[in-house]
């Protein structure tokens, strides 16, 4: 029985990528949410900066 | 002895000249100038029939008197019929050419709607049988699942027949398939012929008979029609089933290296209405090792019917990446009813993708309520976590073209049977009948 | 085959036998049907004139079934309400004799055999009866009302029967074929198998104008 070679194909590709993917750690929310934060310590005062407030959630109960 | 002649005869009905091809075969002839029928056997001559206009006098595909060669051998056609059965008050009509050679005997060529099938005598008797409650006939070793029962009537022909032919004739004619072959019973009041047919395509009989005209193209699917996938949904199954055990190879190799290492952990405790516990402050640099993979952080606390608010932000030491991730961890429970009930938890993960490697620190905030019992919290960074997604990913994407293949292929039998006595469900037919599409 | 010679009592022309154990001939000239008894020949009637078959078999037709190579030697022509056929008398290089059943080109190749145990009269038989036979089991398919027609070649005994002969034909399940034949009592049986002709590995067959 000869084997569909196009769906061999397909399917290492598709193994090979989830091993990538795998291995890499990427996850769906890969986008990484960069917001032009300081780019080290030595900018960062540790006080007010209006993008350490842009992801904060309010919660509350 | 000397060679065996041709033979001709003049039609006692209308006196046209008759040439027999099939020498003293001939049992009875049509007439081409008058269609009777012609008693033919030896020196007798009789008129059987006259030609009673039922329908338009039908034209062969493939010319009478044109040889060909067929399967290795001459064969010329000496007879055409056309013959009719009736099911839910439609006539659906096929023909019949017979083939001649003196040395090998006699076959058909069938055409209905454009599907063409070779078809010889058996001589033997099949045994019948069924297979879960559907009736078969089972020869040499062939299982034939009974796909039509009819009364065929002969209402044309043409040409000579080793048998006394009577337009009017009517046969009961029971199809079984094993594609490509058909398995026919044909019975009379005395007796069963079996015949065994091989589908074939049009195109071929037309070059071996060397006709110019085109034949018609074949429309919707007949009864021993092969599946144009058969076997293929095996093949990829067993295709399947090698990627898949390369897929678990794959996960066994992830899951058993070393993985999700822990890189840096921080505790502390939350003092609700204590404002300095909501300064953001920095945690000691960390190494995370590399290539670049995920990092998983866990952020656990002793919350119960309280929340606390953690806002991450990984600063890369030397590149200045920066990640931003704000969790929630809250916990609440209660009675309601006596039913408990629980919201929440006292942990939570998050995972950021394909971090490089590097040192990094992280800022952190935190946020909580303003009264209530401390918190104690920890958060720990773990580097490359092992996960499942992608190997669910993998897996549905593997098995997406086998079940796409299986349910053509499966498709193409239901489109088959849909045209048999046994069409599946949906239709609300009697037993004797095939389905109500009237566009056969 | 023996070149065994002798003259035709009814009108003085030569016959030669093909099979030297021949019992009954028939003389080509003359058609008188001519049972022997030793290299004296007694005329028992006329033969019609056999019609022309359609087959490619004639007298004298050699031939391979199963390893064992044959003539064709002889003829009984049959007619039945629907057509006629022929039984070619084939005599085998083992000295055996087998029948080759030609019927709007269907050929079974049989030979004699004798019975597991006795045969229905033909009173008694009728379509879906079965029968074993060495080791098989075989279903009446048809019983056929047959008259005789005539006779050419040589066979292994004096045949003339009248009247109607019936003929049963039974098939098993493997595909065999088997025959009673009524024309004498007891019953004869003969059991063999469909054939097709290039199976027989036939030479000196008839020539077909346009073939």
């Amino acid at each position: 029985m000869t084997l569909p070679r196009g769906y061999l194909a397909f399917g290492v590709v598709v193994l090979i990528g989830a091993a990538v993917l795998e291995y890499r750690g990427f996850t769906f929310a890969s986008a990484q949410q960069s917001n032009g934060d300081p780019r080290s310590i030595r900018n960062n005062p540790g006080s007010y900066r209006s993008t350490y407030y842009g992801t904060r959630s309010t919660y509350g109960k | 002895m000397t060679s065996v002649q041709a033979r001709g005869l003049n039609c006692p009905n209308c006196g046209a000249a008759i040439q027999l091809r099939s020498f003293q075969f001939a049992a009875s002839v049509v007439c081409d100038s008058c269609l009777a029928t012609l008693d033919a056997s030896d020196a007798n001559v009789a008129v059987l029939q006259t030609f009673e206009k039922t329908m338009a006098r039908a034209r062969p595909l493939i010319p009478l008197g044109s040889r060909g060669t067929w399967k290795g051998d001459p064969w010329d056609v000496i007879g055409f019929q056309v013959r009719q059965i009736t099911v839910d008050g439609i006539n659906y009509r096929w023909q019949e050419y017979l083939l001649f050679n003196p040395f090998r005997g006699f076959r058909y060529l069938s055409e209905y709607d454009g599907h063409w099938n070779d078809i010889i005598a058996v001589r033997g008797i099949p045994e019948g049988g069924s297979v879960s409650g559907h009736p078969t006939a089972t020869w040499r070793d062939t299982t034939f699942k009974l796909f039509q029962t009819s009364s065929a009537t002969t209402v044309f022909a043409l040409g000579e027949f080793p048998w006394m032919l009577n337009v009017g004739d009517v046969v009961t004619v029971k199809d079984h398939v094993a594609p490509p072959f058909l398995l026919s019973a044909e019975e009379t009041d005395e007796e069963v012929t079996w015949s065994l047919g091989e589908y074939v395509s049009g195109e071929r009989i037309r070059a071996a008979f060397k006709v110019t005209e085109p034949f018609p193209s074949a429309r919707g699917t007949f009864a021993n029609q092969p599946n144009p996938l058969a076997g293929t949904p095996a093949r990829y199954w067993q295709a399947f089933v090698m990627l898949a055990v390369a897929l678990l190879v794959l996960v066994g190799l992830r899951l058993g290296t070393a993985g999700g290492r822990l890189a840096s952990a921080v505790d502390g405790v939350f003092h609700p209405g204590v404002a300095t516990d909501k300064a953001p402050f920095v945690t000691d640099p960390f190494t995370l090792a590399g290539p670049t993979s995920n990092v998983v952080i866990t952020s656990s606390a002793t919350v119960d019917g309280s929340w606390l608010f953690v806002g991450m932000t990984l600063v890369n030491d030397s590149t200045g990446q920066v990640i931003d991730v704000g969790r929630e961890v809250s916990y609440y429970h209660g009675v309601d009813e006596g039913e408990s009930w629980s919201e929440g938890s006292r942990s939570d993960d998050v995972r950021l993708g394909a971090v490089p490697a590097g040192r990094w620190f992280m800022r952190i905030e935190l946020d909580g309520p303003d009264a209530g019992r401390d918190i104690d919290w920890r958060i720990e960074v773990r580097r490359d976590q092992p996960g499942l997604i992608w190997w669910f990913a993998a897996f549905v994407l593997l098995i997406v073209p086998p079940v796409i293949v299986s349910l053509r292929s499966a498709a193409f039998e239901t489109t088959r049977w849909a045209e048999s006595d046994f069409a599946p469900a949906s239709s609300d037919d009697s037993d004797d009948s095939s389905s109500s599409d009237s566009d056969d | 085959m023996t070149g065994v010679q002798t003259s035709c009592p009814n009108c003085g022309a030569t016959i030669e036998f093909r099979w030297a154990q021949a019992v009954q001939t028939t003389c080509e000239y003359c058609r008188s049907v001519l049972v022997r008894h030793d290299l004296d020949l007694t005329k028992v009637g006329t033969s019609t004139v056999v019609p022309l078959t359609p087959s490619p078999i004639q007298l004298g037709t050699e031939g391979r079934w199963h390893d064992r190579d044959f003539v064709v030697v002889g003829r009984l022509v049959y007619r039945w309400e629907r057509g006629g056929w022929s039984e070619w008398h084939c005599r085998f290089s083992d000295d055996t004799s087998g029948w080759l059943s030609d019927a709007q080109a269907d050929y079974v190749m049989s030979r004699p055999a004798t019975p597991d145990r006795p045969l229905p009269s033909s009173d008694d038989v009728s379509p879906g009866d079965t029968f074993p036979h060495g080791g098989e089991r075989f279903v009446l398919a048809s019983i056929t009302m047959a008259s005789y027609v005539g006779t050419e070649g040589e066979l292994p005994f004096a045949y003339a029967p009248s009247g109607l002969v019936p003929f049963a034909d039974a098939r098993s399940t493997a595909g065999n074929f088997a025959t009673i034949d009524y024309s004498e009592t007891p019953p004869l049986l003969f059991v063999g198998e469909p054939v097709e002709l290039r199976q027989l590995e036939l030479r000196n067959l008839r020539t077909f104008e346009g073939w």
